[in-house]
């Protein structure tokens, strides 16, 4: 039985990169361009009422920064995975992006076939990680009990199997999934799903501190605890 | 100005006393009655001096005695003769005697009967008792229809000796003209010489605070006279007569010098002329006293006294001409008060010494020299509160100029941290710079070139745009990665390099572990090393033809050894340039570069210094 392809929705102010990655998505079978924004109220519009099971997004966007609607999206349909569109992946913007609530990111400059194979990646339960964002991770862990030269408030709440965090300092140091999949003796979708699970630590963590900051503020008076 | 109203019932009572106190001056005939008070005029009078002398005749009080007999010593016998009063008798009110001045001790005798004494009728210069009234009351019984009254004196040369007509009466009477006597010359020289003992307190106080000199000399000189008024009233000092006068009057002397300063502050520096004057005159002042003793004339310290007099009146007429163009009150109040003083200072002298008519005047120019005090207070207050005022001021300009100059050293901090931040621009541009110089900018004009020359493959073209975009991703890694984590900037650099090498059909073997730190890798270390690896990397990837790369990272001995060893054909064309760039970064970041190269591949290695 065939499946429905998956509905593909590109915000993209830069018309060339956004054709390419339409282009990108054509070339796949699996995957239906749902909708090519240029704008991010355009984009956000349209994710108010459609749902969707890719977006793809770049960040610096003509009315906005793309992390509000990555936001907007991971709260509105948590089962739409978000990819970042970047020239860099430079860490402090993803590392951003995936606290707002992305999986991972898709360079600018990959080849057609790669952006495909990405995002169905992505839909099997792949995150992408690069080493610098598990460093960063690593970081933050390291600053807990016993480590603390920061508040461990937010590394605090961040609990990692000792099995992830292993992963983690190999990702760091440059290892492969494959790699770290035969170094660990598992299967890389065992790491793979590993990486995931991270990942959605990591934005529940994220959330959930926002959460508390907005309560702590008096934003949120009816979040009361057991109200 | 609400002082000296104040003053005004102290002045009104010194010149009621001038005026009223002098009955002396009302008698005439050898008993002068006004209503029921007797007024003793006429006497029998004889007189015993030291050198063994006598004289006997018949007087007219007052006795002034240093008038009648300068420069001698002795005893006196006055001898009264009275009638009984009217109305007197020995079931009527009781009579006072009234001698408003006597001096200097004293014996007084009614009908054989000693009503009163005071001092040593026979020790020349002992105690002085000419400085209070006496009044005696006398019994009525004592008196009869014909009485004696007997005085006897003992009369020290140039101490005020004397006796001023008695006066006989009703005590009822006599008691009221006693009290005010008794308030003229005790009361008032008391309160003034409390006043002016306040004076000077203040202007100590003041002085201590301020250092003013005008402060200093108002003190010194209300302090003395305190003194001053106070030894009107004192009848028996602690030291010898002459000893005590020369102490006294000395003190006088730096309390007119004082004064001097005082008018000099007020006014401005004083003419030389004046001022030279001033000061001979008053050092000269004990000299010429004692010479006054030893002469036996009171010639020498009259002279001087007038000259004192004259100079005092020379700059008051000039400072009242000073005073005719601009003046403030203080001058105004000083210059009055100093004329006051002169002008009851020559009345005194005219009225008790020349004419020699009073001998119970008041000390009117002592009185007056107390509102001198009180001016002193005047000008010490104003003087205090326009030195306040300056230094309210200067405090509040200094106030201003410390925020003016912390201003400045703010804007000049702002401005150099502006420097600062520029220079710090300068030197992050620069290495931008030549970083794009090197890594970008190199291969943007390979790929131009590859293109212009018209015979490079499209996939070459891409290969260099794409190390390009590498430089460009590892140069912001570089930003951001931790110094001194060679760990980092490994698996950036696969990171960035993985679909290259991919492309290429390199096989990657990695080999990292976990490396120390490296203490030397800052920003720019960093970057060097990873151009370092890069550069090997893309050897490998363009002209190795190697199927395998080798990467690995160890720590070893206080080193951290990078190892690229690939699988090629070994180093071929012209691999000097880039061995030479190698070379100098592997200097400018102190690593050792080891570089082997055969038929069977090459090997890359890349020491480091660990921390220890």
């Amino acid at each position: 039985m065939k499946e429905e392809p998956l509905r593909v929705v590109l915000l993209e102010d830069d018309s060339d990169t956004r054709d390419f990655l339409a282009a990108c998505v054509a070339s796949q079978s699996q995957l239906r361009l749902a909708g090519a924004f240029a704008t991010l109220g355009a984009a956000a519009a349209w994710l108010e009422r459609n749902a969707a099971d890719v977006l793809l997004t770049d960040l610096a966007l003509p009315d906005g920064h793309g992390l509000s609607l990555i936001r907007q999206v991971a709260r509105q349909q948590p089962d739409c995975d978000i990819l970042v569109v970047s020239v860099f992946g430079d860490e402090e913007t993803v590392l951003a992006c995936i606290e707002a609530g992305a999986v991972g990111y898709i360079h600018k400059d990959s080849k057609r076939e790669d952006v495909a194979r990405i995002i169905m990646d992505v839909k099997r339960g792949a995150s992408p990680i690069s080493p610098m964002i598990a460093r960063k991770l690593l970081e933050r862990l390291r600053r807990q009990p016993g480590g603390g030269t920061v508040p461990p408030a937010d590394a605090a709440e961040i609990p990692l199997s000792p099995k992830e965090s292993e992963i983690l300092e190999l990702i760091a140091r440059g290892y492969s999934y494959a790699e770290i999949a035969r170094l660990q003796g598992v299967t890389m979708h065992t790491v793979q799903s590993h990486i995931k699970n991270l990942y959605a630590k990591l934005a529940v963590h994220s959330r959930s501190e926002a959460v508390f900051e907005a309560s702590r503020l008096g934003l949120l008076s009816s979040m009361k605890p057991g109200g | 100005v609400r002082i000296c109203w104040r003053l005004f019932p102290l002045a009104a009572l010194v010149v009621a006393g001038i005026c009223g106190c002098a009955p002396d001056s009302t008698a005439s005939g050898s008993v002068a009655s006004s209503g029921r008070i007797i007024t003793l005029q006429e006497a029998d009078f004889t007189a015993s001096f030291t050198d063994g002398t006598r004289a006997a005749r018949r007087v007219s009080l007052p006795l002034i005695w240093d008038s009648s007999y300068p420069g001698r010593s002795g005893t006196a016998v006055i001898t009264f003769a009275f009638s009984q009063p009217p109305g007197s008798g020995s079931d009527a009110e009781p009579y006072m005697l009234l001698l408003s001045r006597i001096g200097n001790a004293y014996v007084v005798t009614l009908n054989g009967v000693i009503l009163a004494r005071a001092g040593d009728l026979n020790r020349k210069f002992s105690a002085w008792s000419s400085k209070r009234p006496v009044g005696i009351s006398i019994p009525s019984k004592l008196l009869a229809s014909e009485n004696v009254l007997s005085i006897q004196l003992r009369a020290d040369s140039r101490r005020k000796a004397g006796l001023a007509p008695p006066l006989l009466g009703p005590a009822g009477l006599l008691i009221a003209m006693r009290d005010r006597a008794f308030d003229l010359r005790v009361v008032v020289p008391l309160v003034c010489s409390a006043m002016s003992l306040l004076v000077a307190g203040l202007s100590l106080l003041l002085w201590l605070q301020q250092r003013e000199p005008l402060f200093a000399w108002a003190s010194v000189g209300e302090a003395i006279w305190s003194f001053v008024m106070f030894d009107l009233v004192w009848e028996s000092p602690p030291l010898r007569w002459q000893l005590w006068y020369l102490v006294a009057f000395s003190l006088r002397m730096v309390w007119v010098w004082s004064l001097y300063a005082i008018v000099t502050h007020v006014f401005g520096e004083r003419p030389r002329l004046e001022r030279f004057g001033m000061k001979w005159l008053v050092i000269a002042a004990v000299p010429v006293l004692v010479l006054s003793a030893i002469v036996h004339s009171a010639l020498p310290v009259h002279i001087w006294f007038a000259a004192l007099i004259l100079l005092f009146v020379c700059m008051v007429l000039q400072l009242l001409v000073v005073l005719h163009s601009k003046r403030t009150s203080e001058q105004a109040l000083l210059i009055l008060a100093v004329a006051m003083l002169l002008a009851t200072g020559a009345i005194e002298l005219v009225a008790g010494q020349l004419l020699a008519t009073r001998y119970d005047g008041l000390p009117i120019s002592s009185y007056s020299g107390s509102l001198l005090a009180l001016t002193i207070l005047w000008v010490v207050a104003k003087r205090y509160r326009q030195a306040r005022t300056r230094a309210l001021l200067l405090q509040e300009s200094l106030a201003m100029r410390i925020e003016q100059k912390e201003r400045e050293l703010r804007e000049s901090f702002d401005h150099l941290s502006v420097v600062e931040r520029a220079r710090a621009a300068t030197v992050e541009r620069e290495r931008i710079l030549r970083d794009m110089h090197d890594g970008v900018g190199a291969n943007l004009a390979t790929a131009m070139r590859q293109l212009e020359s018209g015979s490079a493959r499209a996939e070459d073209v891409a290969a260099t745009l794409r190390e390009s975009l590498d430089h460009l991703k590892l140069s912001i890694d570089a930003m951001t990665l931790p110094p001194g984590d060679v760990n980092a900037v490994l698996a950036a650099l696969r990171y960035r390099l993985q679909q290259r090498m991919e492309s290429a059909n390199l096989v990657l073997l990695w080999e990292v572990e976990s490396l120390p730190a490296w203490p030397k890798g800052d920003e720019q270390a960093t970057r060097h090393l990873q151009f370092m690896l890069m550069e090997a990397i893309s050897n490998v990837l363009q002209h190795a033809h190697a199927s395998e790369l080798r990467l690995s990272a160890r720590s070893e001995g206080g080193s951290i050894i990078i190892r690229l060893q690939d699988n090629g054909r070994g180093m071929s064309g012209n691999p000097g340039r880039r061995l030479r760039s190698l070379q100098k970064r592997a200097a400018l970041i102190d690593a050792v570069l080891d570089i082997d190269s055969s038929a069977a591949g090459t090997t890359v290695q890349i020491r480091l210094a660990a921390a220890a």
